[in-house]
Order: structure tokens, then C-alpha cells, then sequence
């Protein structure tokens, strides 16, 4: 390693420390919550303007302004969107300047030959995540709320970068990571790995899953999921679709939950950064036998910007629902077929008939 | 039409009886008349549409459903195969002349055929997952594609559009195409629908044809739709539809040529199932395969 590259990551170790967004948290403010009844849990998606952050406590300013007012409204569960870590980026030296180029190709060029998306990963990596955990958990810990923090490019020990979601508990405790399942050909582009383990994590509130945005465009994931026991699956989304198409937004969370009988949460990215935007609604569904105008939506973002979309489940009319499934499983059909079907499709393989 | 593309046609009709099966012929082939349906099409017609052929009180019956067809169904499988083969022939179409229930040894299967342009039965498709309420239907455990012109074409019926495992297993086999003659219990709603083979054609990437039965259908009211479907990129608008967004409820046919190169371009810009994870998948299925868990 160069000595500028060294020097670049002891000042971004230095920036990072906990201290220093601990200070621009200042003290929880709980607002009136309204407490839903008995077997009734609130849950609020956050949809998140993507912006670069300079410092970890402008990072530290901006979530918390957001669970304050999740919690205000009554949350129990918080749900962040995917690349909310990603934001903390702009900690590395002159990235505004950078950032304001047009292309991510263009940055990285800028800020050094050869630069992947993985490359700013490993460099700036272990500053962010340390801001990022700490953060969330002390939101966590000082509103007393289960808060998914949607999710960011985490380099393991053997250098491969997983997309990464967190769940904090309500002692600021990480309960679990998810390493998102099924890349963006975008992101397999930037040379990022796949994860092979979905989890569920049992929470005082249920049985909570923390897929990540693309994971819901495959059924395979909530089927293993739903089968691992998981009620309520939360999706923190960043859709870089330019076209913001309600009808190529119906392909992910909504038929998903509809599959597999479960609540789904998705939290969306807005904005955009580089050449990059995001689009998508926040919204909270349910199977449609369970929502009040039989359309499996029982709570949307109105805007397409900053948000807080809030909705109750009622975990004990799901329980009731999953007791009676609509549709009969078959069990020679999956023994026939699965996972055979899939050889001819393995990673890296040909990609079959239909690649 | 060139052999580069398939014309597929799709109806949603409202299910009436037929003194035989050459009343059940002759209506059928009006409607493809009347639509303009040209040679080498593939038509597709609603689900139990043929069981307007038994008699108007098989649900008064006071045995079960199964029961009611070994009584009363006669030789329902006859009669519909000769009506497919002599109506494909005739036109010179790919022909689904809708679904019948059908005894089995024990309950009954629901199955569907699909004839050649020469009146050759190509195969048939029986529904693999029931509902809670088909008590007495034996589900299938296979599935099978077959080649229509220039497109590899599955089937899904009953409550199969809304199983995501079919329509993998078919796509996996290498379908293109994915065809559903429906007799949906009412209330159907767009929401259900869209629920239904519109999720399995933006998931798998292929083409989709809904054909739906509509009116009293015996004692019970069915409720179908009408469409022509394929991954969003590929339709006006980005809506996955062809022709106006949303299924159809106010016409009773709707046709539209498919490109397979448009298929095969959009696999390839937009891979999603090249980002299948197998691995992953094994790993949940090996073990309730082997019966570990």
C-alpha cells in the first residue's frame, strides 16, 4: 500500500470515530406514541433522498431525523433503503468535488487509474462502517426500536464486497447481517459477490427477514424465507430505473409477499448521485386477504421524495391466515423438480437456454 | 406471418351448453373465423370451456365432483380431442380448445391439450396445484414444453399461474411462451390477476396468453380475463401488456405477434436468470427433497 493511501485511511479512521456522530445524535426526542393494540405491531418504510455525506455527523443529523420521526408516529420497526451506507462515501477527502463529475466511471478515474466500485470499498470501507453501525445502534438503543438500516458494501476478510443489510435491537444490539442473494448486473459489474444464506431472525416483534432489494425480483428467496418461518420481510430497495414505471414496480415486493404470505416492508432510495437515480415508492403490503381494499397495500409513500410511510400489522390475523393457505402444496411436484431444475443455470455456468 | 414470429390469439367467451360436440365445433369456429385468425396461429380458447358439453344439471348431482363426472362426463375426453383435432386440422392452426375435468381412478384431473396445425394432439398439460377447495382433484407432478412455430410453448392451469414454481420449471425447460386457459371462481379481481401469469412473465421473461371463461358456470360463477403478456421492456407504454394496459374485461379477442429475437435481445441486455443463485436454492431444497427436513 502507498504511503497516500495509508495516510487516507488513518484520516477516515481518525473521521470515524463514534464520538464524534455521538455528539450530533443529542438526546432522543420521543414524540406522543400511539400504541397499537395487543398482537398489532407499527412499522414505518423510510424513504431516503441519497446524498453524499461529508462527515459522520452529517450522516448521524440525517438518520436520526428520520427515526425521530419514525418513532413520533408510533414505530416499533424501522426500515432504512438499501446503499444508505454507500451515502457515507462522500467522507473520503475532495468526494464532493468528485462526486459532481458526471459517471461513476468518470469518478473513479478521478480518484485513481484501475478504481473499481470495490476499490473505494476496500479504501473507505471499515471508516464507514464503523459510522454506520454506531449510528444506527445508538438510534436503536435511544428510541428503544427495531431499526433495519437498510443496507451497505461491506469487504469481507477474504476481499469479496457483499451488499449488506443490518438489524439493530432495541438495546442498540446487532441482531443479524443479510448479504443480498441476487446482484444487479450492474453491481456484478462493479465486482461485487453474491451471498448463498438467507436468515431469518426471530425479534420481540416476529419473525423478521432482511432480503435485499433485487432478492425480491426472484420468488426463491421468499419461498426459503417464508419456509424458514419469517412474518415480516423487510426490503430495503435503491431501483436505479430512470422510468420510475408503476408498472415495473409491481415486479418486486408486492408479488412476492402475495407468493409466500408474508408482511413486506420496502424502503426506497430517491434521488440520485453521479450518473445513478433512483426511483421507486415506499410502501408496506400484506397478502390482499389482509388489506382493507383487497389489494395487498396497506400503506404507500404519496411523494417521491423524503417520507415516512406507517402501518400497523397484526401479526395474529397473519398466523391465523398462513393456517389456511389458499392453494395446496405438492410435494412430488418440488421433489420432481427442485433443485435439479436450476443445474445448467449455476453461476458462472452458461446461463442456460434463456442467458 | 414469417417463421420468425408466432401470432397468438386469445378469448374470453362466456361458458353456455352444447347439445354435442358438433354445436361446441361450430361455435368455436366462428369465433376464429370472426377474429381473423390466419394459418400457423396458435389459438387459445378458455378454461372448462368444453364442459359446456355435459348436461345442464351435472351440478344437481348429489354426489361429488369426481363421483358427477364418472356419472355423467360419458365420452367427455372423445368428444373434446375430436373437436381440437378436426378444428386444427380445419384451420390449420396450433389449437387449446380450452381445459376438461376428467375421472380419475380416484378424484378427477383437470388437463388441457394442444393440437397442431395438422390436428395432431401435441400433448397435454394437467394442473399441478389445487386450491383448497378442489377436495377431490389429483394434481399432476409434471409439466412439459412444446415447440409452436418458432416459440416453446408450457401451460398453467387452475391455480397454477399463481405458483411461481410452475412457471420456473416450465422457463428452466425452456418455454418462451406460457399459456393460461383460466375459469377463475369470481370475485376475480385485476389486483388477483395481476398476481397471476403477469408476475410470471416479468419474472421468467417469456410471453403469456390468459384466456378466460366468464357467466354462471353451473352452480358457481367464473370471472375470466383477457390478455397478451410479456416482460414490460417489450410492450408500449412499459405495462407488460399488449394493447391497452390492464386485462381485459369489455372484448371477447385479443391477438398479437411475438418475436422471439425481442425475447432473446432483452435476455441478454437484462440477464435475470443468469443471477439465479443455485447454490443458495440447493441448499433449501436438497434437504426436503431427501426428506431431512
Amino acid at each position: 500500500m502507498s504511503l497516500d493511501l495509508w495516510l487516507m485511511r488513518l484520516r477516515l479512521w481518525l473521521a470515524s470515530r463514534p464520538g464524534k456522530a455521538h455528539r450530533a445524535l443529542g438526546r432522543p426526542k420521543k414524540g406522543a406514541i400511539a400504541t397499537p393494540r395487543v398482537g398489532v405491531v407499527r412499522v414505518a418504510a423510510v424513504q431516503m433522498r441519497f446524498r453524499f455525506m461529508p462527515s459522520a455527523a452529517a450522516f448521524a443529523r440525517a438518520v436520526s431525523q428520520l427515526v425521530q420521526q419514525a418513532a413520533a408516529g408510533g414505530a416499533e420497526l424501522v426500515v432504512f433503503p438499501e446503499d444508505v451506507g454507500m451515502m457515507l462515501f462522500g467522507i473520503l477527502p475532495r468526494f464532493e468535488r468528485i462526486a459532481a463529475t458526471g459517471s461513476m466511471e468518470e469518478a473513479l478515474n478521478r480518484i485513481g487509474p484501475d478504481l473499481s466500485v470495490s476499490s473505494i470499498v476496500e479504501l473507505v470501507g471499515s471508516s464507514a462502517l464503523r459510522i454506520y453501525l454506531s449510528v444506527f445502534s445508538r438510534l436503536a438503543r435511544d428510541y428503544g426500536l427495531l431499526i433495519q438500516a437498510g443496507s451497505m458494501p461491506v469487504m469481507s476478510r477474504e476481499g469479496r464486497v457483499y451488499n449488506t443489510a443490518y438489524l439493530f435491537g432495541p438495546r442498540g444490539q446487532l441482531m443479524g447481517t443479510q448479504a443480498k442473494c441476487h446482484l444487479l448486473p450492474m453491481e456484478a459489474g462493479w465486482g461485487f459477490a453474491a451471498g448463498d444464506e438467507l436468515t431469518v431472525l426471530e425479534t420481540p416483534i416476529g419473525r423478521l427477514a432482511q432480503p435485499v432489494c433485487m432478492d425480491a425480483t426472484y420468488f426463491e428467496t421468499f419461498r426459503i424465507l417464508s419456509a424458514q418461518g419469517a412474518e415480516v420481510v423487510c426490503l430495503p430497495v435503491a431501483d436505479p430505473d430512470p422510468s420510475g414505471n408503476p408498472f415495473k414496480s409491481l415486479r418486486g415486493l408486492w408479488p412476492r409477499v402475495q407468493e409466500s404470505s408474508v408482511y413486506g416492508i420496502q424502503s426506497c432510495m430517491v434521488g440520485g448521485a453521479l450518473d445513478l437515480v433512483f426511483t421507486g415508492r415506499s410502501g408496506i403490503y400484506a397478502p390482499m386477504e389482509l388489506t382493507p381494499e383487497g389489494d395487498g397495500v396497506l400503506a404507500q409513500a404519496l411523494s417521491d421524495d423524503e417520507e415516512i410511510v406507517l402501518a400497523d400489522l397484526d401479526m395474529d390475523a397473519l398466523r391465523a391466515f398462513r393456517q389456511e393457505p389458499l392453494i395446496r402444496a405438492n410435494p412430488a411436484f418440488i421433489r420432481a423438480y427442485f433443485p435439479a431444475i436450476y443445474r445448467g443455470f449455476w453461476r458462472g455456468g452458461a446461463g442456460g437456454a434463456a442467458g | 406471418m414469417s417463421a420468425s414470429e408466432l401470432t397468438v390469439v386469445g378469448f374470453r367467451l362466456p361458458f353456455r351448453h352444447f347439445s354435442g360436440p358438433p354445436e361446441l365445433k361450430a361455435y368455436l369456429h366462428t369465433q376464429i373465423s370472426t377474429s381473423g385468425v390466419q394459418p400457423e396461429a396458435l389459438v387459445v380458447f378458455p378454461g372448462l370451456i368444453a364442459m359446456g358439453l355435459l348436461p345442464g344439471d351435472f351440478s344437481m348431482l348429489p354426489v361429488g365432483l369426481s363421483e358427477r363426472l364418472r356419472l355423467a362426463a360419458g365420452d367427455l375426453e372423445a368428444a373434446y380431442l375430436a373437436v381440437g383435432e378436426e378444428l386444427a386440422r380445419e384451420l390449420g392452426v396450433y389449437l387449446v380448445p380450452g381445459s376438461v375435468w376428467l375421472p380419475a381412478p380416484i378424484g378427477y384431473t383437470h388437463r388441457a391439450a394442444l393440437f397442431g396445425p395438422d390436428g395432431r394432439l401435441l400433448g397435454w398439460q394437467e394442473q399441478t396445484h389445487a386450491y383448497a377447495w378442489e377436495a377431490e382433484l389429483i394434481p399432476s407432478a409434471e409439466v412439459a414444453v412444446w415447440q409452436v412455430g418458432p416459440l416453446r410453448v408450457g401451460m398453467l392451469l387452475g391455480a397454477d399461474p399463481w405458483v411461481p414454481e410452475v412457471a420456473r420449471v416450465l422457463t428452466l425447460q425452456g418455454a418462451d411462451l406460457l399459456l393460461a386457459p383460466l375459469a377463475p371462481i369470481a370475485p376475480y379481481s385485476a389486483t388477483r390477476a395481476m398476481a397471476g401469469l403477469w408476475q410470471e412473465v416479468q419474472q421468467n421473461q417469456v410471453f403469456g396468453l390468459e384466456s378466460g371463461l366468464i357467466g354462471p358456470f353451473f352452480d358457481l360463477g367464473v370471472d375470466g380475463k383477457l390478455a397478451v403478456l410479456a416482460p414490460c421492456e417489450l410492450t408500449p407504454g412499459e405495462t407488460g401488456f399488449f394493447g391497452e394496459a390492464g386485462y381485459v374485461i369489455s372484448q371477447q379477442a385479443r391477438a398479437a405477434r411475438l418475436e422471439p429475437a425481442d425475447l432473446s435481445s432483452l435476455r441478454v441486455r437484462y440477464p435475470l436468470l443468469r443471477h439465479l443463485n443455485p447454490d443458495l436454492y440447493r441448499r433449501h431444497w436438497q434437504p426436503r427433497v431427501e426428506g431431512r427436513t
